[in-house]
């Protein structure tokens, strides 16, 4: 599909942005990764909204954008918001974020010029991530293994091949992805699951990660932000954040029958995951936790506003 | 892209997956469940790479009770790889590499 965005038409971009922004600045609309409109017990989405669809082939119809892209740009804003029931609220809820995360909400689609094709954002943001996730300044670079640190170079090595008109054999690229599968099974530090399995699903042609590439990201960056409290933990908050992470592994990798049952405790072998994911510990340090969250947040938000940065310049060079 | 998926129901069943002359890699998903949303796009990007190889429908467990009940499924999302209508193998990875591998194994 040719993407030209509003059709190369400002009085189209006009005319579907402007409800879009009263809405939003009304705060009546909820961002979500999936396109929402006029759902039952559903807030409309910001990107649902401007195309008043819940279908993607339609969105892009409408509005010329790739969907991909609108779910990564709400996406970014929903990591950076809280979104809590409010019954005396016309809207239902209420959204709390700083401005510099909310006003992203309208910021991506008033960057984008009419007739731009969009449909090399998503893949050039990518690269950008894990060129960043690369670099020996990343907040978690630490935690990254270096088998997992040579999957990354060669994916990016194959990306930037890509991107200038390369093509790579797949053979080539499946030896990448048995070298992610094999750093990521090897893997046991408590913060490098997160990189590990993002880097293992990112392990295809950046083209063809594009329509997965937020759902792969949102966990990547989930893990990324959590990383950043850290700093504001005492050392023994942080071995508990650990603990805490290797028991969310072990949980997530058991294996599981046709109901998604898990039929042995994957903690037993680890009692002090077991400790700090119980109920009564989560209730316990339940406040501390919400007051580290708060202390980290501008260093969260600062993340997160530098992504969308990142984008608005993507978009802007479309 | 989404076209690449066919979706099979109790009345197309026999034509698409029972007498296909490839194997069948069946996604059993509803609307509502998030897990299976967000499968899709891996299970999309999986479909060009087997097209010679083996076929992808997805059947909504909620509109095809039968379909639910003969496959016996208790949890979804679920991916069978069939063949001739009768299971073959289940896949339990969730990631586009992984079930590469998995299918690399299993198919020819």
């Amino acid at each position: 599909m040719t993407f030209q965005a509003f059709s190369g038409s400002p009085a189209l971009k006009t005319q579907m942005l402007n409800p879009v922004r009263e809405l939003w600045n009304a705060r009546a609309l909820a961002p979500d990764v999936d396109l929402n409109w006029n759902s039952d017990g559903q807030a409309s989405s910001i990107s649902g909204t401007l195309a008043k669809t819940q279908d993607r082939e339609e969105f892009e119809q409408r509005t010329g954008i790739p969907a991909d892209l609108a779910a990564l740009c709400e996406q970014l804003i929903t990591v950076g918001v809280r979104k809590t029931d409010a019954q005396d609220n016309a809207a239902g809820f209420s959204l709390e974020g700083s401005g510099a995360v909310l006003e992203f909400g309208t910021e991506w689609l008033d960057a984008i010029r009419p007739g731009a094709d969009l449909s090399m954002i998503v893949p050039q943001f990518a690269r950008h991530c894990l060129d960043r996730l690369l670099k020996s300044d990343f907040d978690l670079a630490g935690h990254i293994s270096p088998d997992l640190r040579d999957v990354g170079c060669q994916i990016l090595f194959f990306w930037d091949r890509e991107l200038a008109g390369q093509a790579i054999a797949r053979g080539d690229w499946r030896d990448v992805q048995r070298a992610a599968i094999l750093a990521t099974a090897n893997d046991t530090n408590p913060w490098g699951y997160g990189v590990a399995t993002f880097l293992e699903a990112i392990a295809w042609p950046v083209r063809s990660v594009s329509r997965e590439f937020a759902g792969l990201f949102e966990p990547f960056l989930f893990n990324w932000l959590m990383y950043l409290e850290t700093a504001f933990m005492t050392d023994e908050e942080r071995m508990d954040r650990e603990h805490m992470l290797l028991g969310l592994k072990a949980m997530a990798t058991a294996p599981r029958d046709e109901a998604g049952t898990i039929d042995f405790d994957p903690l037993e072998s680890l009692p002090e995951s077991s400790r700090v994911i119980s109920s009564d510990h989560i209730m316990r340090t339940m406040d501390r936790m919400k007051a580290v969250r708060e202390t980290a947040r501008s260093n969260k938000d600062e993340v997160i506003r530098d992504l969308m940065n990142t984008l608005l310049t993507l978009i802007h060079g479309a | 892209m989404s076209d690449i998926i066919i979706a099979v129901d109790e009345t197309n069943f026999e034509a698409e997956v029972v007498a296909s002359g490839l194997p069948v890699l069946i996604d059993f998903w509803a609307p509502w469940c998030g897990p299976c949303r967000a499968l899709l796009p891996t299970i999309e990007a999986l479909a060009p790479m087997y097209s010679d190889s083996m076929k992808i429908v997805k059947i909504n467990v909620d509109e095809n009770p039968e379909l639910k009940e003969k496959y016996n499924i208790q949890g979804i999302p679920q991916l069978y790889l069939t063949k001739a209508g009768v299971q073959i193998a289940r896949l339990t990875s969730r990631t586009r590499t992984q079930l590469a591998a998995e299918l690399d194994e299993i198919l020819p």
